[in-house]
């Protein structure tokens, strides 16, 4: 029973080893990620709340398609 | 940057939830009316009220207009944004009586779902295309993908006794007609029911406790649209994508959901949709990777499949 749970495992393990390797390359670069170092609010009555509160004004990235999911 | 996060509240939205082209479609909540004042001021939204309203705003919480732009150009962004400093400070508006202090979540997550980010590159680009197609294949597609708690407790219930199943319908249809496309250069057209040719999704137990299983997805697939007016060309014409799938599923057997999730996605792609133009010519490799998002963000914006073809059919797809 041991060994069959060791194989198992150890099956696993290459068959995550070789996603990983498949994986990794098509994630995001850091550049690519960059524009969310940016403060982006998801929610427009919540973004106009604070601007009127502290004072700022209101920067929209408006897209057919939430900006921050799609492409 | 700096700008934008020192001296602005930045915020995104979906131009189909809070400003769609067809005023009908509209919910004229509070901050509806007001931003539909605010596109009106810019004159961003064409002429014709069925062009899109999409673009970068700068405005007050009290509605002056500093400056509008649809544009992926960073230095007339800029622009914009150094004047809309500029001229906030010299004439501060006076604050404002607001209502509405939230909107929530467009779509929330389903209770039990957990949220995979899909992405999607043309890797390797094709040899011999000039700089426009170099860049515009180059990007990287995103959207997000929901695995849902219905979804585990089938695959639960079908590995239950087998080692070996047919990956439950829901989970093989959502990822074929609404994850698996060609998104790269923008917004695609996603797949219809009728589209799908081939679908053959399998799941097999890798590894189970009392508490978890652990289980390796495969597939196939193979979708067509045909008849398809691309942005800028004469003629209708036909988009293909036929792959493979392969990945880990992780499933906490208590809670009955997934708890982690890695797919990988490999397929050859052929022609664009109406908003992706300058696809590279012939056949081209398109790769897919899933992984389970750790952002606040991800949580908060639902799939492109919601906005494309409703909730509903997001989450129980035909």
């Amino acid at each position: 029973m041991r060994t069959v749970l060791l194989l198992a495992l150890l099956a696993l393990q290459s068959a995550e080893g070789s996603l990983d390797e498949k994986v990794s390359p098509l994630l995001p670069k850091p550049e690519e990620e960059r524009w969310l170092q940016i403060p982006w609010r998801s929610d427009f009555a919540v973004a106009r709340s604070e601007a009127n509160r502290v004072g700022k004004p209101i920067f929209l990235w408006m897209m057919d398609g939430n900006p921050l999911g799609c492409t | 940057m700096e700008l934008l996060q020192r001296d602005f509240i930045p915020v995104a939205a979906n131009t189909a939830y809070l400003a769609p082209e067809e005023k009908k479609g509209r919910n004229w909540c509070e901050s509806s009316r007001f931003l539909e004042k605010i596109i009106e001021k810019s004159g961003l939204r064409k002429q014709d009220e069925s062009e899109t309203a999409q673009g970068h705003y700068a405005f007050s919480a009290a509605g002056d207009v500093y400056g509008s732009i649809n544009t992926n150009d960073p230095d007339e962004v800029l622009a914009i944004l150094k004047r809309a400093k500029k001229e906030f400070a010299a004439a501060r508006p006076a604050k404002v009586e607001l209502k509405e202090s939230s909107l929530g979540p467009e779509s929330p997550v389903p209770e039990g779902a957990i949220v995979l980010r899909v992405f999607s590159r043309i890797t390797p680009l094709p040899a011999g295309l000039d700089e426009l197609h170099r860049r515009r294949n180059g990007q990287l597609g995103r959207d997000h993908l929901w695995l849902l708690k219905s979804d585990a407790a089938e695959m639960l219930s079908r590995l239950k006794a087998a080692k070996e199943a047919d990956a439950p319908p829901a989970l093989s249809t959502r990822l074929c007609r609404f994850h698996l496309t060609d998104n790269v250069r923008g917004e695609s057209d996603l797949w219809g029911p009728e589209d799908v040719k081939k679908r053959s999704f399998t799941v097999a137990k890798l590894a189970e406790t009392e508490t978890a299983m652990t289980v390796r997805l495969t597939g196939s697939y193979a979708m067509l649209m045909t008849g398809i007016k691309v942005e800028g060309r004469p003629k209708k014409s036909e988009m293909g994508l036929e792959g493979t799938i392969e990945g880990i599923l992780e499933l906490d057997k208590a809670k009955g959901t997934f708890s982690g999730g890695k797919l990988y996605a490999s397929a050859t792609g052929w022609g664009a949709s109406t908003f992706t133009p300058d696809e590279p010519p012939g056949k081209f490799p398109v790769k897919f990777a899933m992984v389970v998002a750790t952002d606040a963000v991800s949580r908060q914006v639902a799939p492109q499949g919601i906005m494309n073809s409703g909730r509903e059919q997001y989450l129980a797809p035909k």
